[in-house]
């Protein structure tokens, strides 16, 4: 029963782990790797915590969490690159203190924002939230408060308290679990499109039963907003790094094309479990308005370290298709004026994959303000000829076209650019 | 609705999902089901159809050895319509619109196969393939599952009138996708608009 309680009340602390969500194995804190690298990370500390027991209900949170940590390292999201691995590693232990030798770090590419922190140890950062926190004060940030669950055993202090409040859901989520599993036993074959259709169901349940700790987890929350404060400002951080990341991602979820996304302020993010509220964001500035300051954003090195995962990150991002959002999150990357030619290349994207009034002008006016900079991707120029060619200014198009080949010369559409040049060259259909 | 009433109607959905549909087999020859698709195919497989999420309209789902092993995608969509269908009204999905150009036909495929929760799917070897008569674009598949399985995959989409043409087939890239790409790539040659 404890582990039956367990699976349920970790399955909610993690955010959204319970929808096949995994993690990674992230080397030690050696730092070094790249440019954007932290310097002053001491080596990796033995864990601070030792594993309760079994038989006890602390024992069962953690071996949940450990299956949960074992799909994550074999799972298809996880991102395996060492230089960036290291950098959020070193960020993470440079907030965590005496954990920093309990934290197993693992980036995980889903396009939401989210982090997360076990009973055991293993955490996990999301490319949605890495593409979305703006410095390295920011990540900072929402990784201490991870840590600041972890610290203050949360999950435990969660499990005790729901242990009578989800004996309900809990029943359902068993019994609905069941019919998936039965089935899946009957057609094995079938497992993958069943178990989609179980996921949503017992989705609805946590929803219930995330109802009914609301109240609870505002309380731990708040508390862990103030434990990341205090430990991102004593790594020396930007104070109000918090308060920053906060009102930006409520704008953000304001921005939503969802209207269940814009009610809840909540949906597919960090605050499934972490509901935000102003009276949070008044609470981080009122405690940054106390600091008496000059803490570093370090916003140069942290956008050097996630430079050359913005392209894929975005990507990503438009096919959750809420353009709401990816406007707003594309504005905040333009804020300082770098990456413009990723920027503007995705903004044309954007408006071309919305198809909305006025979208088809919108998107050929990025294109073209994407290729004047020297960032900008090659299909730039291959949705520019794209345009001019249903334009009917078929020079124009294959002047395009060509430069994107010469721009992308192993391009995966290469033949069928070619082909596409030759049928213009040829006054072809457009 | 209650938050205990919707689960509740989730759970019979579920239930109701999982327990009364069946597969059929499809001996070798003309399949026609795809809504004005015809492939010829070599060998007997099983319409696993039924397995799709919400079903959507003009796709058949056919297999030798289970979605997860081989799936073979037949579908002929009209403007508006997808591949996938959402899980609510609020999440959007790939939809296929008349005026797309071949790189977004393929972009529209693969973004499709994005929402069937394959992993950073990418297109690969675009290239100039007819089916029947009708010009389209071939290209390559490569994604993994989310549990870290990496599938390869093949594609022809073709359009006639307003109608997307649209042969997918993905299966593990470890021996299960080379397998059976020689009968998948007769399936390709053989497929016309009805």
């Amino acid at each position: 029963m404890i582990r039956a309680i367990a699976s349920l009340v970790v399955a909610l602390t993690l955010a959204g782990a319970a929808n096949g969500q995994e993690v990674v194995d992230v080397a030690p804190a050696e730092t070094t790797i790249g440019t954007s690298a932290v310097e002053d990370v001491a080596a990796p500390l033995p864990p601070s915590r030792q594993r309760p027991a079994e038989n006890t209900d602390e024992g069962g949170l953690w071996g949940v969490s450990d299956r949960a940590e074992q799909q994550a390292r074999l799972s298809g999201q996880l991102e395996t690159d060492q230089a960036l691995n290291a950098y959020v590693r070193g960020v993470a232990c440079r907030v965590a203190g005496d954990f920093c030798g309990d934290i197993r770090l693992y980036l995980m590419n889903r396009p939401f924002f989210n982090a997360q922190m076990a009973p055991n140890g293993y955490m996990e950062a999301w490319s949605g939230l890495m593409l979305r926190v703006e410095d390295e004060a920011q990540l900072a940030f929402v990784l201490g408060h991870e840590i600041g669950h972890f610290g203050e055993r949360h999950s435990l202090e969660a499990l005790r308290a729901t242990r009578a409040r989800a004996t309900g859901a809990l029943v359902a989520s068993v019994v609905i679990a069941a019919a998936g599993t039965a089935a899946a036993v009957n057609s094995p074959n079938s497992a993958g499109s069943i178990s989609d259709v179980t996921r949503i169901a017992v989705d609805a349940v946590y929803l219930g039963t995330l109802a009914s700790l609301f109240g609870f987890s505002r309380e731990n929350e708040r508390a862990a907003d103030m434990i990341g404060f205090d430990h991102a400002v004593a790594a020396g951080y930007d104070a109000n790094a918090g308060k920053t990341l906060w009102t930006n991602l409520i704008g953000e979820m304001r921005a939503s094309d969802n209207p269940d996304v814009r009610r809840r302020e909540a949906r597919g993010s960090i605050f499934n479990t972490h509901p935000l509220s102003s009276d949070r964001v008044e609470a981080l500035t009122e405690r940054a308005a106390a600091h008496a300051g000059g803490g570093e954003t370090h916003r140069a090195r942290y956008r050097a370290a996630i430079r050359p995962f913005i392209d894929s990150w975005l990507r990503a991002e438009l096919r959750r298709r809420d353009f709401g959002q990816t406007s707003f999150v594309l504005d905040r990357l333009a804020t300082h004026g770098e990456d413009l030619g990723v920027i503007e290349f995705y903004r044309g994207e954007m408006n071309r994959l919305r198809r909305g009034e006025g979208d088809r002008d919108r998107a050929r006016t990025h294109y073209a303000n994407a290729i004047g900079y020297p960032d900008a991707p090659a299909a730039a120029w291959r949705e520019l000829g794209d345009f001019a060619a249903r334009d009917g200014n078929a020079a124009q198009a294959v002047q395009h076209l060509r430069i994107y080949l010469e721009r992308a010369p192993n391009a995966e559409d290469r033949a069928l650019v070619e082909a596409r040049i030759s049928q213009l060259d040829q006054g072809g259909a457009q | 609705m209650s938050i205990g009433r919707r689960a509740f109607v989730f759970g019979a959905l579920a239930l109701g999902a999982t327990g009364c549909a069946t597969g059929a087999l499809v001996e070798p020859g003309v399949y026609n089901k795809a809504s004005g698709l015809n492939v010829t195919l070599g060998r007997q497989w099983s319409d696993l159809t039924f397995m799709l999420p919400n079903r959507p309209p003009n796709v058949r789902m056919l297999s030798i050895d289970g979605p997860l092993l081989n799936r073979l995608f037949v579908a002929s969509l009209a403007p508006g319509e997808s591949l996938v269908r959402p899980v609510d009204r609020d999440t959007p999905r790939p939809t296929y619109r008349a005026d797309m150009s071949d790189t977004e036909a393929v972009e529209f495929v693969i973004d499709c196969l994005a929402a069937m929760q394959l992993e950073a799917p990418e297109a690969n070897a675009l290239r100039p393939q007819s089916m029947g008569a009708a010009p389209g674009v071939r290209f390559d598949i490569a994604t993994r599952t989310a549990e870290g399985l990496n599938i390869a995959g093949t594609a022809l989409v073709a359009r006639t009138g307003d109608k997307l043409r649209v042969l997918v087939f993905i299966a593990p890239s470890e021996h299960y996708y080379g397998a059976l790409l020689p009968e998948v790539e007769q399936i390709l040659a053989s497929a016309a608009a009805a």
